[in-house]
Parts: structure tokens; C-alpha cells; sequence
């Protein structure tokens, strides 16, 4: 790919990246191989809790005060907007190694892949104009800007960390309001495009893998519940996604009338319940019926040893089999890293990366079926290629 | 008598307010789940772990007269046993509301309630839906259309077409939390320049190249004014 002409830094020098064209479709393309091949913060699957939780997240919704919000925007407003955050960002401390990634010139399937990896959201991915993304190194953080609202700060942590998540994102939305001015209203708080937002701006959520209670079919109900006390669950992509490999997103529904403290204190409670539950449930099984989750997860694993062939849905079903079973112990050859991993290295998009090219949906179940399997089947020094 | 100070919160209620007297209250219908132990690890799962946490949060709630979840609670203050709390869905609630014409004469208050609340939203849709924002020009229809403001002026403009909007969605219309470090500049220039910003693309689209011109000018000065 001739990046090393650029000098083992090239990539985050002021130079390469006031320079357009190639060079920076050179910078893009480290920045998702680097990307498709590495971990991240959430995927390290070694946080708290993390046999059932596998992340915490908070995000705030923020916008400029001198700019309309987004749907009241011309393109040249967006550009303005776009430009005007990029300088302010660059020029702060410590931002160096953040990689700054243009939404608006990627390609559909690099787009996918920022998406699967919970980087952007499906609505920046799929909407127009310009828009883009920082991106934490080690994927702790990243800010959309031009997706429902200006900006999008995000942070994630790996495990049941909520404090340390607000902790860190607090610190960010510092750092940024220190040199752009956000919209905000002595009565209503940070101004959002949506009223859902207003106030705080604060999304606080954790994403459970909840496949025992999922068994017991009083799931529907115990999430019915959740909502009187003002906590929402959605799937693993976000609103309206659904309920694929048995994980649970559940965040706070309110966002004005309540301190950011107050609206992580109430996610905070909910999580440790439904981890009890879960893990109750999955003692029930364990004590009740283990010759037959045994022989359920043990098959689980040995379609994804050994297929030729499978689909993005079985395979998420699949997994969440062999996950609880690793996590059970009825499974030693695994490491639940790894699972992780394969979640997420199975998706679409991050498929054809790893494979460096475009592939048709046939093409990708093969594909799938052959990562899979070299996965799996020498977990040990596989990992080590994985890292 | 019944309470006649036309504020309907006093009959009506909406579901997470009735969350706080979740415990021990006996008029709530159909607060156990029917659990039906046939051996299976399943139902015996049901059985032992979930009445703790149902206990803990409470049931859904279900209408009086179907399976719906109750979404109106409605206080009969002037029953034939005292004050009764009903549980309905909105279906239910709907024809419990106004059957009002026939027997008592709390039906009937109920039944007129209802009558100004009908007429009084629509009369006052209709007016809300044309106000305009002065510095982004978004109708309040069009918000209400598309569930998107245009500016951050709009809260200003709207307050108090939003405030019971908000008070629906978040029980709340004011931020106890976070506030901003740098003193913010004031909010008059910033939406000025947003007014200004949408007064040059007009002035654009209609090829006064020359009046354009001016205003970007303006811009300038403005937002080396705002930025300090």
C-alpha cells in the first residue's frame, strides 16, 4: 500500500492530513486495517461483570449554538459546521493520535464496518451531506458530528464501568466546550434537535448478554417493567434493531429534570438486577438441565467448527449458545475474547475488511463459515494473530 | 361534589405516576402472573426467581376489561363506595369517558370534560401550528410532524407550546444538571447569525449576489465578535 514513505507517524502529521485526494484514501485505509484487525476497549471482554454485561456506554448529545439544528441546515451549513469542528478539534491537546474519518467519502461496506463496530450509528452511516467521525485509538471514544444532532460524543468501557465511563466522557465534553460554544438554555439545558434529548443530553447505557432469561420467555415482561421506572431496552445496533445473539441494550429513557449522576444511579441499580436474574437463571439451568445445555452448547460449537456455510443469524445465535457456555464452564477450549471477537468479525462489513475485498452475500457465508472455523479450531494460536 | 377545577391530571393519570403507590395497593387487578408449574425448568424458573422482582417493580398493569396494558387510571371521586381507581385501556377509557349522557351526574361532568378537552386541543392546534420561528422559520406543524426542532431559538420561541410536551416526556421542564464552564456569549448574537446565515442563502437563490455580499460581511463580524 506504499504507507511507508509517510514515517512511522506520517499518518497523524498536520501535513498528511491537510492533504487531499490519495493520500488521504491511503490514511482512511490504515485507519480501518488497523481498525479490522485489532480489539478495542469494549471487546476486551475483562471488565466488570463481564460474563453477562459486555459493555457500558454513555453518550451526550451536544450542539453549536450559532448553527440551526441539522434538519434546518444547508449543505453549506453542514460543511461549516463539519469544518468548523475539525479545526477546533485539532488543535487540542492530546488529540493527536485521534483519527478524524471523512462519513461522507467512504464507501457503503467501510461505512458498515464503523457501524458494526459501534463506532458511528446507523443513522450517520445511512444519511447524507457531510458528516464525520473521531475515533479513539483504543476505541474508547469517538464524536459523530452531523448525525441527529451536531455533535455525538460517545465513550465505552468494557464490562459494568458506568462511573468510569462518565467520569471520561465528562472530561471530553469539557475539553470540547473549551473552544466550541454549545447550545444551551438556563431553563431546558443543552439544546437538542429532539426534545427526547434536551437537558442533560446524556444516553447512559449498558449491553447485556441475556440468553437464560430469554429461555424462560418472562423476558418481554421483566422489560415492560423496566419502562415504569423510565429505563428502555433495544438490541445490539440501537433503536429499532432487533434482538439478535440474546443482547440486551438497556438505557435511561428520560433526560431533563434529573442530575447526570441521578440518570447513571438509575441504569446503575437496574443492571446489577437483571445480572442476577441472569445468572440465576443460568444456575437453574445449570443444576436443573445440564445434560441438555451441555449437549445444546456443545452443538452449538460444533456447527461453527465445522460448517461450510452459515448465515449472519445463525451464527449470532450460535454464539450467545457458546458464550454462556464458556462462561458456564462447560466449555474450556474458548476464551470468551475470542467469542466476542467473533461477533463482531462475522458481521458483513467486517468480513470483506479482514478479507480485503467485496463479497456477495453467498460469498460471505462461505467466508464466514472458513473464519469461523480457523477460529475456532486453534483457539490458543489464533489469539495471539487476534490480540 | 366532584372537583371542578378542570385540571383532568386529577382523574386522570398517566402510568409512571401510579409506579409510586406500587405496593400493597389492593384495588389493582390481575397483579400476579399465572404461573402454571408443568415441571418443565422453564415454568419452575418463573415459578421461583420472577415474584421478587414483580414484587420489586410491579406488574404491568391490565385494563379492567381486557388484556391491553392500562394506560388510564381513572379516580371515580364521587362513586357509591367513596373514591374508586379504575384501570383501563385507552379503548376502554375512551367509551367509559363518554358514555357520560346516561345516569349520574358525575357522568355527565366527566362527559363535558371531555367535550372541552376535544374542542380545546383543536382550537389550539390549529393556532400553535402557524407560529413560526423568527430565526430559523420552522412552523410549530412542521415540528410537530417530524418530531425535530430547527433551532436552538426555537425553545425560546416554542417554550410554551413545548413545556407540556416536555413535562409528557420527561415528567420534568428543567435541567438540574451540568451546566456549560465558559459564560456563554449571549444568545441573542448567536441567533442572529443563524438569521443571517438563512437571510444570505435566500439572498443567493434569488442571484442578489450584491446583498449576499453584505450580509457575509456581517456574518464575519459577528463571529469574530461571539468567538472573542
Amino acid at each position: 500500500m506504499g504507507i511507508s514513505h509517510l514515517g512511522p507517524n506520517g499518518h497523524n502529521s498536520p501535513t498528511v492530513r491537510s492533504i487531499g485526494g490519495s493520500l488521504n484514501s491511503v490514511l482512511r485505509n490504515q485507519v480501518f486495517d488497523e481498525l479490522a484487525t485489532t480489539c478495542g476497549e469494549w471487546l476486551r471482554g475483562n471488565g466488570p461483570e463481564s460474563d453477562i454485561v459486555i459493555s457500558s456506554r454513555i453518550r451526550l448529545a451536544r450542539n453549536l449554538a450559532d448553527f440551526p439544528f441539522i434538519r434546518r441546515c444547508s449543505d453549506e451549513d453542514r460543511l461549516s459546521i463539519e469544518r468548523t469542528v475539525r479545526a477546533r478539534m485539532e488543535k487540542l491537546e492530546d488529540w493527536a493520535d485521534v483519527r478524524y474519518v471523512d462519513v461522507d467519502e467512504l464507501s457503503e461496506v467501510d461505512r458498515q464496518f464503523l457501524v458494526e463496530r459501534q463506532l458511528i450509528s446507523r443513522e450517520l452511516a445511512e444519511t447524507d451531506g457531510s458528516r464525520a467521525v473521531a475515533i479513539d485509538p483504543n476505541e474508547q471514544f469517538s464524536v459523530m458530528i452531523n448525525e441527529e444532532d451536531h455533535l455525538r460524543i460517545q465513550v465505552m468501557q468494557s464490562g459494568l464501568n458506568l462511573q468510569t465511563a462518565w467520569q471520561k466522557i465528562n472530561q471530553l465534553d469539557d475539553l470540547l466546550e473549551g473552544s466550541i460554544t454549545y447550545a444551551f438554555h438556563k431553563q431546558f439545558g443543552y439544546l437538542t434537535a429532539c426534545p427526547t434529548n434536551v437537558g442533560t443530553g446524556v444516553r447512559v447505557s449498558a449491553m447485556l448478554h441475556l440468553p437464560a432469561l430469554l429461555a424462560t420467555q418472562q423476558i418481554d415482561k421483566v422489560f415492560r417493567s423496566l419502562q415504569k421506572i423510565s429505563v428502555t431496552v433495544r438490541g445490539l445496533f440501537g433503536e429499532g434493531s432487533q434482538n439478535t445473539g440474546d443482547f440486551y441494550q438497556v438505557s435511561n429513557q428520560i433526560t431533563l429534570g434529573k442530575t447526570e449522576d441521578d440518570l447513571i444511579q438509575q441504569v446503575s441499580e437496574v443492571v446489577p438486577l437483571l445480572i442476577d436474574y441472569e445468572r440465576r437463571a443460568r444456575q437453574f439451568m445449570v443444576e436443573h438441565s445440564e445434560k441438555y445445555l451441555h449437549d445444546d452448547v456443545a452443538r452449538a460449537l460444533g456447527i461453527l467448527s465445522t460448517a461450510k456455510k452459515i448465515t449472519s443469524e445463525e451464527t449470532m445465535q450460535l454464539l450467545s449458545k457458546v458464550r454462556m457456555g464458556v462462561n458456564l464452564g462447560l466449555i474450556d477450549n474458548v476464551s470468551v475474547k475470542t467469542i466476542n471477537k467473533l461477533f463482531i468479525h462475522t458481521q458483513p462489513a467486517h468480513l470483506q475488511k479482514i478479507r480485503g475485498r467485496l463479497l456477495g452475500a453467498s460469498d460471505r457465508n462461505i467466508e464466514r463459515a472458513s473464519y469461523l472455523q480457523r477460529h475456532l479450531n486453534s483457539d490458543g494460536k489464533q489469539d495471539a494473530e487476534l490480540n | 361534589m366532584v372537583r371542578s377545577d378542570g385540571n383532568l391530571r386529577s382523574y386522570v393519570a398517566p402510568i409512571h405516576q401510579e409506579a409510586s403507590d406500587a405496593s400493597g395497593n389492593a384495588s389493582r387487578p390481575g397483579l400476579k402472573p399465572a404461573i402454571v408449574d408443568t415441571g418443565r425448568w422453564t415454568d419452575r424458573i418463573r415459578a421461583h426467581i420472577f415474584p421478587p422482582l414483580f414484587a420489586l417493580i410491579g406488574d404491568p398493569m391490565k385494563c379492567q376489561h381486557c388484556e391491553k396494558p392500562a394506560t388510564f387510571h381513572i379516580t371515580e371521586v364521587l362513586g357509591d363506595n367513596g373514591p374508586q381507581v379504575m384501570h383501563l385501556c385507552e379503548e376502554h377509557a375512551k367509551v367509559f369517558l363518554t358514555q357520560g349522557a346516561s345516569a349520574s351526574p358525575t357522568a355527565s361532568v366527566t362527559g363535558a370534560l371531555v367535550k372541552q378537552l376535544k374542542l380545546g386541543a383543536a382550537s389550539a392546534t390549529a393556532e400553535t401550528d402557524q407560529k413560526e420561528c423568527p430565526v430559523c422559520g420552522i412552523s410549530f406543524y412542521e415540528f410537530r410532524n417530524s418530531g425535530r426542532l430547527g433551532c436552538p431559538y426555537d425553545y425560546t420561541h416554542f417554550q410554551g407550546e413545548l413545556e407540556p410536551l416536555l413535562t409528557n416526556i420527561h415528567d420534568s421542564v428543567e435541567h438540574v444538571g451540568k451546566r456549560p464552564h465558559r459564560v456563554t456569549v449571549s444568545a441573542d448574537s448567536q441567533a442572529e447569525l443563524i438569521q443571517l446565515r438563512r437571510q444570505m442563502e435566500e439572498a443567493v437563490e434569488l442571484e442578489d449576489y450584491e446583498k449576499a455580499s453584505e450580509i457575509r460581511d456581517a456574518i464575519k463580524k459577528l463571529e469574530h465578535s461571539v468567538d472573542g
